[in-house]
């Protein structure tokens, strides 16, 4: 048979062809691939003198799917529709061929990797390795098979599951449900699949049985089959609200499934194309591009981070021992300094309790725990002690003088090339940084409660902040497992203040006769985890005050506090934490609060307001203009300049939902001509806090939209 | 010892089974247990029993693996909602399964232990389908020692798990010719045929809607397998189906189905006390082993002694349902115990009407109760061959009951 291919490399052992698919850097189907891909086969196929075929994957990759950024550029319906059924009938016919195929998988078996291993006749995967359908994660389904050969192999219920949540399970989960046939050792793992092939060709492994459209024995009944997907279509309304791809998902299993599996996988076919061309996809497939790009700022194209081995986190509060809890679980040598015993033993239990997740989930033990704090952590109540480490982390008191202090005396102490990193929610970094000779060293890391649990870090770089210091701090960052954003210091920074802007219309909104409760509905429906006043009482309606008048201070008078929020504020229910806030937590289930109630009526009664109707849709507009136009100012103010990190910053840090792509990918898909509209009506409604950014003006006159595509 | 009674008998039709080309059975969109959760209500209203006076539910299935599994009987139950307070036991006995439960239920009543007993059957050979599929799939998993100890070669395990191979086998041990076994498959199905034209089997069959896979509905009243065009030169035609000139056909065994079946026993007193007519009167049961190999002897020693323990001769039968798993059990059966073959399958056998394994010893004592009852004859004697190497047999008894 041929043997030399641009990405394929194939070796004879015996009568058995091994392709080993080698198309770096992931092994994705790309046109050379799938070019030299199914010239082999055919070529194995045809050849007597083999018997069978092993496929198996070179790297960390079976075989990647499908080149998404592809997809993102796809606009009609005939771009994609003929590929991908070819690429399905691909599979038929690796499937339905005449020799049996044994996929040996060596690493991530995801997406188009796990269908072309379905397709096949016998798995054999090594021990640990990932298998999946996580396509609806970039808001598409499988789309050469996945839904019907799934099922066919691990039953309904797990497919429904495995497809429509799209998180992988590891080999020997996929092993016990019967969607791999064996488990090896990855040493042993050609050996292994190559026996496979070899019972295959004794006759002792049957080619038709094996073949996945002959697995019929788990196929629902019609009876089963509609009540389990009646039931999966309301998990799917409760769990994916705003989501297409799941319900395209149960749509496939509804209309497939049946014993003509080449002509289900054409529907599934259409139905992938279906998702391939929503908003949805498209924005989820941004989100995902954009994460894996995220930090890669051209500022520091090539250079090299510092090494980071040991960290001091300066006071183990909720934010410092959460951030020591990521110190650990990334593996590094953590100092942690407080001002005295107590407060070590406090932080101590805190970081503890990080683990309690992942204990109870026995992804780790007590006893784990309890090594990882003896051998990777120190603590210390003495700052000469953090002489050594490489990276310190500061959440103290949030006031400048103490925290200047401690950065003054640490100068002494560390040598020249550690990074000073705050975590300063409010304060201004470049302030702060300019009492240190070096004011290169210092950076902001903001973290968001809970730090080991938010995928977001939020980096600020003050004035003078080194492009090293930047480097080192966002290697640091993926090292522990966190999305990068970076800004610049400013007031609130990018995240705080654009959380602000997205909530900030709700005051002038209850202030014209808006009901709140109605104001919450339409942003959870939008997809925000909760509304202005739930997230108000959970930080603190007093905290936000103090924010607010932090802002007008040193933002100006478009910031001028709401004298409603005074009004508020001066009830003395500050939130959860008082025991009311908006809302009334004294009883099992929260209940709109009557004080705050109250004071907002003889509010409105005072103004002369009535009561006013509005629609959750034309809420969400207001809330985004503000958002939008807050977006706008913050980059003619040099606070950030990137969208799709912007966007990034607003999922992962707030909850923002994935499937809108962003405030920004939002304003470009409600066009900037209407976003400039709708913000001028509501300068005149509301006044100069609605005033459109000179920035939102100028895209709205010349069409410019934020994402340059 | 109370005298036990047939008071209903009801059974889906049997669709023929292809677990190569599924789309082509009219049930493969049904379970085998949602069949049977369709006939159990149905029964009890016919039957005219509240439910709650059932005192067991028994129920058999030859492969209760993967969907067939019916955690010990209760899932039909809670498929077909009935009282929560009816204990279920599952029984498999190969193809005698449904018949071991009439025995079982017959020998609950007459030891007073039970009044009223329902049995059930099911099996789905598209869905789960024979011997194969199910072992390579890991959902049967034979002991190994079985096929490679030389302590247990001589069980000759690999023919006696294949059903096709111990009718070979039986055939090379009787001077049959296969002619004879066609002609007998022939007149399965033409018999069948005509029981079908005359609405014989409207009498216990309950109609089902069942799903196609393209999505209509079709509505099963008739069993699928029999062919009114069989003829002797098409079955000559028909390739050997287990060995090379071997001489098991298609035509001249069973084919492969999906149904179930329900049938209600009670006292005679009960059913004399609540006015039901009942079928007929268990007389006796037999069960006996034999040679996994040649398991279609089986009949013989158990039609042997149910008809010993009934005080009877086998000239004193009227009626014989022998199942037809292969034409050859039945021609076997005649010959050993001297049976004129005109009283055997009158309505057609197992090779026209079909074989759905676990659902089949109810399909057999019911459709002779109705025999006796449609032909007036008194002595019925049903019997199977049971793979492995077992036979079954049941004989009752048609009689005048009054009230």
């Amino acid at each position: 048979m041929k043997t030399a291919y641009q990405t394929v490399s194939v070796e004879i052992r015996d009568d058995v062809a091994v392709l080993t698919i080698d198309s770096p850097p992931v092994n994705q189907f790309s046109p050379q691939m799938a070019r030299d891909f199914s010239e082999a086969i055919e070529s194995a196929f045809g050849t007597d003198a083999i018997k069978a075929i092993v496929i198996t994957g070179a790297g960390k990759n079976f075989i990647a799917g499908a080149d998404i950024t592809q997809l993102q550029a796809v606009k009609n319906r005939d771009d994609i529709h003929e590929k991908a059924l070819q690429g399905a009938r691909f599979m038929n016919s690796i499937e339905a061929g005449p020799k049996p195929v044994v996929a040996a998988v060596n690493g991530n078996c995801l997406g188009g990797g796990l269908e072309t291993a379905m397709a096949c006749h016998y798995r054999v995967a090594a021990r640990g390795v990932n298998l999946g359908q996580p396509e609806v994660q970039i808001g598409l389904i499988p789309g050469a098979g996945g839904t019907q050969r799934l099922p066919r192999l691990i039953g309904l219920p797990n497919a429904v599951e495995m497809i429509t949540v799209g998180k992988p399970i590891k080999a020997e989960l996929a092993y016990s449900r019967g969607l791999v046939d064996e488990v090896a050792a990855p040493e042993a793992l050609i050996d292994t699949a190559i026996q496979a092939a070899k019972r295959f060709i004794s006759g002792e492994l049957n080619l038709k049985m094996r073949m996945t459209r002959n697995r019929t024995d788990r196929l629902p009944s019609a009876a089963e089959k509609k009540a389990f997907l009646d039931v999966a279509k309301m998990m799917a309304a409760q769990k994916a609200k705003g989501y297409i791809a799941p319900f395209k998902a149960i749509e496939a299993f509804e209309k497939g499934l049946s014993f003509n599996m080449e002509a289900d996988i054409e529907t599934e076919v259409a139905l992938f194309c279906d998702c391939a061309l929503t908003d949805v996809a498209k924005n989820l497939i941004g989100i995902f591009l954009n994460t894996r790009a995220a930090g890669k700022l051209p500022r520091i194209k090539g250079m090299e981070p510092a090494e980071i081995k040991t960290v001091a986190m300066l006071g183990g509060g909720v934010m410092g021992s959460g951030i020591v809890s990521l110190l650990l679980s990334g593996g590094f040598h953590a100092v942690l300094w407080d001002i005295g015993q107590d407060a070590i033993e406090k932080g101590l239990a805190a970081v503890r309790k990080t683990f309690a997740y992942p204990i109870k989930k026995k992804k780790m033990t007590p006893a784990d725990v309890d090594r990882m704090i003896e051998t990777q952590l120190t603590t210390t109540t003495e700052i000469e002690d953090l002489k050594g480490v490489d990276l310190v982390i500061e959440a103290v008191l949030e006031d400048m003088e103490i925290k200047q202090g401690i950065w003054k005396q640490l100068e002494g102490i560390c040598g020249p090339d550690v990074i000073f990193a705050t975590n300063t929610s409010a304060l201004p970094i470049t302030e702060m940084a300019s009492i240190l000779k070096d004011p290169g060293r210092m950076i902001g890391l903001h973290f968001f409660n809970p730090a080991h649990r938010m995928q977001l870090l939020e980096i600020i770089c003050a004035e003078k902040t080194s492009d090293q210091t930047l480097a080192t701090s966002v290697a640091f960052a993926r090292a522990i497992r966190k999305i990068p954003i970076v800004v610049n210091d400013g007031p609130g920074f990018y995240v705080s203040r654009q959380l602000g802007g997205l909530f900030g219309g709700a005051v002038f909104l209850v202030a014209d006769g808006v009901d709140g409760a109605v104001i919450e509905e339409a942003m959870v429906d939008f997809g925000m985890p909760m509304g202005p006043a739930t997230l108000a009482d959970l930080t603190g309606i007093d905290i936000n005050y103090h924010v607010g008048k932090t802002f007008e201070r040193r933002l100006g008078e478009r910031y001028a506090v709401h004298p409603l929020t005074e009004v508020i504020y001066h009830t003395g229910c500050y939130g959860r934490k008082t025991g009311a806030g908006y809302f009334d937590y004294s009883g099992k289930k929260p209940v709109p609060n009557p004080t705050v109630e109250n004071a907002i009526k003889a509010y409105l009664e005072k103004e002369g307001v009535a009561p006013k109707e509005m629609s959750w849709q034309e809420i969400v507009e207001v809330m985004l203009a503000l958002a939008i136009n807050e977006a706008a100012l913050m980059m003619e103010q040099g606070i950030c300049d990137r969208p799709q990190d912007m966007d990034l910053a607003m999922i992962y840090g707030t909850g923002f939902p994935p499937y809108r792509g962003g405030i920004l990918r939002y304003a470009d898909e409600w066009g900037l001509k209407h976003v400039y509209d709708k913000l001028l009506e509501l300068e005149k409604r509301y006044g100069l806090r609605f005033k459109p950014a000179g920035l939102i003006k100028e895209m709205a006159e010349s069409g410019k939209t934020f994402y340059q595509e | 010892m109370k005298e036990v009674v047939i008071a209903g008998y009801l059974r889906t039709a049997q669709s023929r089974s292809r677990p190569r080309d599924p789309a082509r059975d009219w049930f493969c969109k049904m379970r085998g247990d949602e069949l049977l959760a369709k006939l159990l209500p149905e029964i009890i209203k016919r039957t005219d029993i509240d439910a709650k006076e059932i005192d067991d539910f028994i129920v058999g299935c030859a492969t209760a693996v993967g969907e067939q599994w019916a955690y010990g009987g209760r899932f039909p139950i809670f498929l077909a909602n009935l009282p929560e307070t009816i204990p279920a036991k599952f029984v498999d006995q190969q193809c005698g399964s449904a018949m071991a439960c009439i025995q079982i239920g017959f020998m609950e009543i007459a030891q007073e232990f039970a009044d009223i007993v329902l049995v059930g059957g099911y099996e789905h050979m598209t869905r789960i389908p024979m011997g194969g599929y199910t072992i390579d799939r890991g959902l049967l998993a034979p002991n190994l020692n079985l096929f490679t100890n030389p302590d247990h070669l001589h069980w000759d395990i690999m023919t006696a798990l294949n059903m096709g191979l111990t009718a070979e086998k039986l055939f090379s041990q009787t001077d049959f010719t296969k002619e004879e076994m066609d002609q007998w498959g022939v007149r399965s199905h033409q018999l069948a045929a005509r029981a079908q034209a005359d609405g014989f089997f409207d009498g216990e069959i309950l109609p089902i809607e069942a799903p196609q896979d393209d999505g209509t509905v079709m509505t099963v009243n008739r069993d699928q397998a029999v062919r009114q065009d069989a003829t002797l030169e098409g079955m000559a035609e028909l390739k050997p189906a287990f060995k090379k000139d071997g001489v098991i056909t298609a035509g001249n065994s069973s084919p492969l189905n999906a149904g179930a079946t329900a049938m209600i026993l009670m006292s005679k007193d009960t059913a004399k006390k609540k006015g039901i007519q009942p079928l007929a009167t268990i007389r006796s049961i037999g069960f006996a082993g034999v040679d996994p190999t040649i398991m279609g002897a089986g009949p013989v020693p158990a039609s042997r002694m149910a008809i010993e323990k009934a005080g009877l001769q086998a000239s004193d039968i009227d009626f014989w349902e022998i199942n037809e798993a292969f034409c050859v059990v039945a021609l076997n059966c005649i010959r050993e115990l001297g049976i004129d073959p005109e009283k055997v399958n009158v309505m057609g056998g197992g090779t026209a009407i079909g074989h759905a394994l676990g659902a089949t010893g109810a399909r057999l004592t019911g459709t002779l109760a109705r025999i006796l009852n449609e032909k007036g004859g008194r002595y019925g004697c049903a019997n199977a061959c049971v793979g492995g190497g077992q036979g079954v047999a049941t004989i009752i008894e048609r009689e005048v009951y009054d009230g």
